[in-house]
């Protein structure tokens, strides 16, 4: 009913379509067309207009490309367009998913010609056949890239994938240009709590053929590029059956709490498997694919967890004894250094006090801590090596500078870079964490080659000291240029290197080995206590590994 | 199995799943017992390779267990509980159909599996499937990717109904798509935009853009679509379509707490309306304000609760209707639930103890298609249970964890003494109704028995029907129409049946897609007459007849 009054409505010529959708109240315009690569116009594209940073306007492509968004506030706007299978392009952008130039906008003012190109997301190509050379139906195809998370370079997702058909065949599309691993799994059909499983599964492949990722072959696509017969074969592998027991620290079964089991090293395509413990401590995983694995078992009625390795070869895995520790607890007081600035030490409650982990389990790990107003603090955590982190919010707009934190105090030593070992059922006292508004502020200009400007850039600035290249360091600033194209940072005193880089992918400055090829681009410079200083940079283009 | 249990059951176990996962405290059933058979292509009897094969739990509704044939179409399953089952297989671009039938559409027959028993020869023929090609483009001829086509076939005419046949498959960015495994038959062909809503307008690409479901040859009226004719292993090329270009809507609007002030932190989500299916969830804003981006024309509910309400303590919903236009100052206001306590009641004639992991649930009556209204809950060993629930008139329903409870019904449902098992009870926000009562029983009445043909032989393949004596009870899904194939020893079961008076027939073959009442109506003068007491076991001899 309400659909055929809506196809009536365009039916019958009226434009709806073109309406910009935010009711603005404002008397600007701006007016342009959107074409493929080709200049062939293209139709039912989504424009959006942003105005400092917010989404002002949105409309569509008319039959022959156009787009005008009326009724715009005056503003600085940027200008993009979205089209399933092209990829989203920024009116003056220098490349493809780069900023695109802003459009100063005057009350009344109409701005005309803001012609936008789409270039087709790349497209992948290939068959994925059984052992026997026959097609196989639902294997899932995914295009994965390299991204950064917590400081491990992991292969992720880079798109949606694709599932191959009766034939074998698959297609993946829209794919922004870059460079790929192909991997193909096929998920066995698990209905809701399925009892037993297949005792032969097919492992995660990647292109050309190898269940590693070090070893996979990398697909570099081109803007609009097809690359066809990406095949692959996925072989069956055998599966084990992980049973066994866990444990309290009261030598009691840990019935109610869950297991969980996921690979100690993050691999494509094996997601972790939960389980549950039974009355009797008791618990078992099917279909395990062979591999090194962590085990974690949770009993949260006593708040008691454990962790033990499982390395599977196939076979069954029998027997696991698991036994669970009461969390142990770091106890200490936030300090305060004294202020750089008027401004007065923040309130201890306000502040962001937590204990981090390595990436672990696929997941990272923080235990909060519990934070009293007279400082001191308390923080319950499994055993294990952890980094005490702190900080406020920066929400002064940049007037007075964060506090953040100097150095972690126990025993007589800076543990700040090294981090706290904590035993299981440990209680460690008198841990003063120190934070200090007392930075320095390092700011300059980034230039290309020829001295022009370069604002489409990351601005990484790193210890010298490898040993400070830990989890959320406090030996790491990244910024970008701003509208004046100068960039700012506030460090703790220390040695550094400085680099900016064009097209960084996010997170790369928390991965070592990005760091180790980064520092071969880095300038050296020393932030001492005397106020803020200057440094300009030259633009390079980030490492490719 | 009716159709009305087997939906309950999905809805059931969706729930359960979405509750935490309690521990099974009752003994594992030991996993004894073998199944091995083969895997062969219908028309020219080769054995296939790699052929998955699935064995689904009849009781529970849920997989046993799954393998895949080897290089001889052989295939094996170890470990398995004593029980009925169902098995299928799939391969390529072969029909999947389950053994005991020819094609999908009859009735399958169940396994018979006793403890450490080494069942063999339950072999499948796979019939060669259809496949249905064609390309999806918008107005301007430009191809659609996302789409969804499907095949589906009618199973009614006045007014035309239709039902998925097979999988949905998605356009590429050719707007291509390939339809396959289709069992030999005629078949619409319905592409559909699948809504999906963004929390976050900017992260959508299809923010938007719609497009009207259309039936081939491109029409939006159903009444107007033309079936596609297929034959089994070919393929019909070119089923292609041109959908019309509708606009996409964003809703906007707040959500207030029971308090009077913004809810927050909370999460409002989004679900065509009689759907259960959550399309899009999103947070709500510090100051109570939500955007949903992406709809399409249609009618919607918004469901909001707090942010780690596990409880569904507090609950706001609303229906609106979109039709291209932004809808802006939707304004969502939360209510407290309501609670429902009480206590089972098990019948005195039950037989065995009630198990340990039994679930209540509740669902609205008439689904206002506001999501999963709230979590089942665990039945107490003393009997008592306690149920929160969005306001609205609900009904009660028996679940399970681990399926454990299957043989369990209830009996009656009363509140304050008065019987309110099929009018459900009425709640009204922050009620507590404490005297709810709920009678169980596991005292089902069944129908089993033997079947013989003209020469007295036992045929191999029959299908047994039971249905009322009563006519106002031939409805399409109700208790008491219910259907059996025979088993691999030959016998047929029925059970989990209300009392009354029935008939029972036993037909060589039902074809699919009759009239029920008028197949009655034949039946009638060849049935015999079955009468059941609450929780009767029958068996009973029948004679096979003519189906057709």
């Amino acid at each position: 009913m309400l659909l055929a009054v809506a196809c009536s409505a365009i039916a019958s010529g009226q434009p709806p379509l073109r309406d910009t959708s935010v009711k603005s109240p404002g008397t600007a315009r701006i007016r342009g067309r959107v074409t493929d690569a080709s200049g062939r116009p293209l139709g039912y594209a989504e424009i959006r207009a942003g105005n400092g940073g917010r989404e002002a306007a949105t409309g569509l492509t008319d039959r022959e490309g156009r787009f005008d968004l009326a009724d715009l506030p005056a503003g600085t706007y940027t200008v993009s367009a979205v089209k399933p299978t092209y990829l989203r392009a920024a009116w003056g952008e220098e490349r493809s998913g780069g900023p695109g130039r802003r459009i100063p906008l005057a009350d009344g003012q109409t701005v005309t010609n803001i012609d936008i190109r789409l270039s087709r997301g790349g497209v992948i190509t290939g068959k994925v056949v059984d052992e026997f050379g026959d097609p196989i139906v639902d294997a899932r195809v995914v295009p994965m890239r390299y991204a950064f998370v917590q400081g491990t370079r992991r292969l992720m997702p880079g798109g949606p994938g694709a599932a191959t058909n009766d034939i074998g065949e698959y297609r993946i599309y829209g794919l922004a240009p870059g460079q790929y691993y192909v991997s193909a799994t096929l998920r066995a059909f698990t209905a809701i709590g399925s009892t037993t499983m297949d005792h032969v599964t097919h492992a995660p492949m990647f292109y050309p053929g190898t269940g590693n990722a070090a070893e996979a072959q990398r697909v570099t696509i081109a803007p609009g590029q097809t690359i066809a017969a990406i095949n692959l074969t996925l072989t069956p592998v055998p599966t084990s059956r992980i049973s066994g027991t866990v444990f309290g620290t009261d030598g009691g079964p840990a019935g109610g709490g869950g297991v969980m089991l996921s690979p100690k090293s993050p691999s494509a395509g094996i997601d972790p498997r939960q389980a549950s413990i039974g009355a009797d401590g008791g618990f078992t995983i099917s279909g395990v694919t062979p591999g090194d694995y962590m085990l974690r078992g949770t009993n949260p009625a006593k708040h008691e967890s454990g962790l033990i390795e499982v390395i599977v070869a196939g076979g069954e895995v029998t027997g696991v004894q698991l036994v669970t520790a009461k969390p142990s607890t770091v106890r200490g007081r936030i300090a305060f250094a004294p202020s750089s600035t008027s401004i007065d030490s923040p309130k201890p409650t306000t502040i962001a006090l937590g204990a981090l982990r390595e990436w672990m389990l696929g997941q990272p790990v923080r235990d909060a801590a519990r934070i009293k107003d007279d400082g001191t603090f308390e923080i319950s955590l499994a055993s294990g090596h952890v980094q005490l982190r702190a900080g406020t919010p920066d929400n002064s707009g940049g007037e007075s500078p964060p506090w953040r934190l100097s150095r972690v105090l126990y025993d007589g030593a800076d543990l700040g870079d090294s981090g706290l070992d904590v035993a299981p059922n440990a209680t460690i006292e008198n841990v003063v964490v120190e934070l200090t508004n007392a930075t320095v502020e390092l700011t300059g200009r980034v230039t290309d080659s020829d001295g022009r400007n370069v604002r489409d850039c990351f601005v990484i600035v790193f210890a010298q000291d490898a040993d400070r290249w830990t989890v959320e360091t406090r030996y790491l600033g990244v910024t970008q240029p701003r509208n004046d194209d100068r960039y700012r940072l506030q460090l703790l005193p220390g040695d550094y290197y400085a680099v900016a880089m064009t097209e960084v992918p996010a997170g790369a400055w928390t991965d070592r080995d990005f760091l180790l090829l980064a520092r071969e681009h880095a300038t050296r410079v020393s932030i001492t206590g005397d106020g803020a200083q200057s440094l300009d940079l030259v633009a390079s283009a980030a490492p490719v590994f | 199995m009716p159709v009305h249990r087997l939906v309950l059951t999905a809805l059931l176990l969706a729930l359960t799943r979405a509750s935490t996962a309690q521990p099974q405290t009752q003994a594992a059933p030991p996993r004894t017992a073998t199944l091995r058979g083969h895997v062969f292509a219908a028309d020219n009897g080769q054995p296939l390779r790699n052929a998955q094969v699935h064995l689904m739990r009849i009781a529970e509704v849920r997989q046993e267990s799954t393998a895949a044939t080897d290089a001889n179409g052989a295939y094996e399953l170890t470990g398995l509980r004593a029980g009925r089952y169902t098995l299928s297989v799939s391969k390529g671009s072969f029909v999947i159909v389950a053994y005991g039938q020819q094609r999908p559409t009859d009735p399958p027959k169940p396994i018979e599996i006793a403890e450490r028993q080494l069942v063999e020869r339950i072999d499948v023929s796979l019939p060669r499937g259809g496949v249905i090609t064609g390309r999806i483009v918008d107005d301007l001829g430009e191809p659609i990717p996302g789409v969804s086509v499907s095949a589906q076939r009618a199973i009614s005419t006045q007014p035309r109904t239709l039902m998925h046949a097979g999988r949905i498959e998605t356009t590429n960015d050719l707007g291509e798509f390939r339809l396959f495994g289709l069992d030999a038959g005629e078949y619409f062909v319905v592409a559909t935009w699948p809504i999906r809503a963004a929390a976050n307008p900017a992260a959508s690409p299809r923010d938007r853009v719609a497009y009207a479901p259309t039936y081939f040859p491109g029409t939006t009226n159903i009444a107007e679509a033309q079936p596609v004719s297929i034959v089994a292993g070919e393929t019909a090329t070119d089923v292609s379509m041109s959908l019309t270009t509708i606009r996409a809507a964003r809703v906007t609007g707040t959500v207030t707490g029971a308090d009077g002030k913004p809810m927050t932190p909370a999460m409002i989500s989004v679900s065509q309306n009689g759907g259960l299916e959550t399309r899009a969830t999103t947070q709500v804003r510090a100051d109570g304000t939500f955007t949903i981006a992406g709809l399409p024309p249609g009618d919607y509910a918004l469901r909001a609760q707090r942010s780690g309400d596990t409880d569904f303590a507090e609950q706001a919903t609303t229906t609106i209707s979109v039709n291209g236009d932004d809808v802006a100052d939707v304004q969502l206001f939360a209510a407290k639930a309501a609670v429902i306590s009480g206590r089972l009641i098990v019948d005195a004639v039950a037989g065995g103890r009630l198990p340990r992991t039994m679930l209540v649930s509740i669902f609205p009556m008439g689904i206002t298609g506001v999501g999963p209204p709230s979590r089942p809950a665990r039945i107490a060993d003393d009997g008592t249970f306690e149920l929160r629930s969005a306001p609205g008139r609900v009904r009660l329903f028996l679940g399970s964890v681990a399926g454990s409870a299957d043989e369990w019904r209830i009996q009656a449902v009363r509140s304050n003494g008065a019987d309110v098992t099929n009018t459900g009870i009425d709640l009204k926000a922050g009620d507590h109704l404490s005297d709810i009562e709920l009678a169980v029983t596991n005292k089902v009445a069944s129908v089993s028995g033997i079947v013989t043909d003209s020469r007295g032989d036992v045929p191999k393949d029959y299908t047994a029907v039971l249905f009322s004596q009563d006519r106002e009870k031939w409805l399409i899904i109700n208790p008491f129409q219910q259907i059996a194939r025979p088993d691999q020893n030959g016998r047929f079961k029925i059970s989990n049946l209300p009392p009354g008076d029935y008939y029972a027939v036993a037909v060589d073959r039902l074809e699919p897609g009759r009239s029920l009442s008028d197949f009655f109506e034949r039946m009638r003068d060849k049935a015999a007459k079955v009468s059941l007491a609450e929780g009767e076991a029958r068996t009973i001899a029948l004679k096979l007849t003519s189906g057709s």
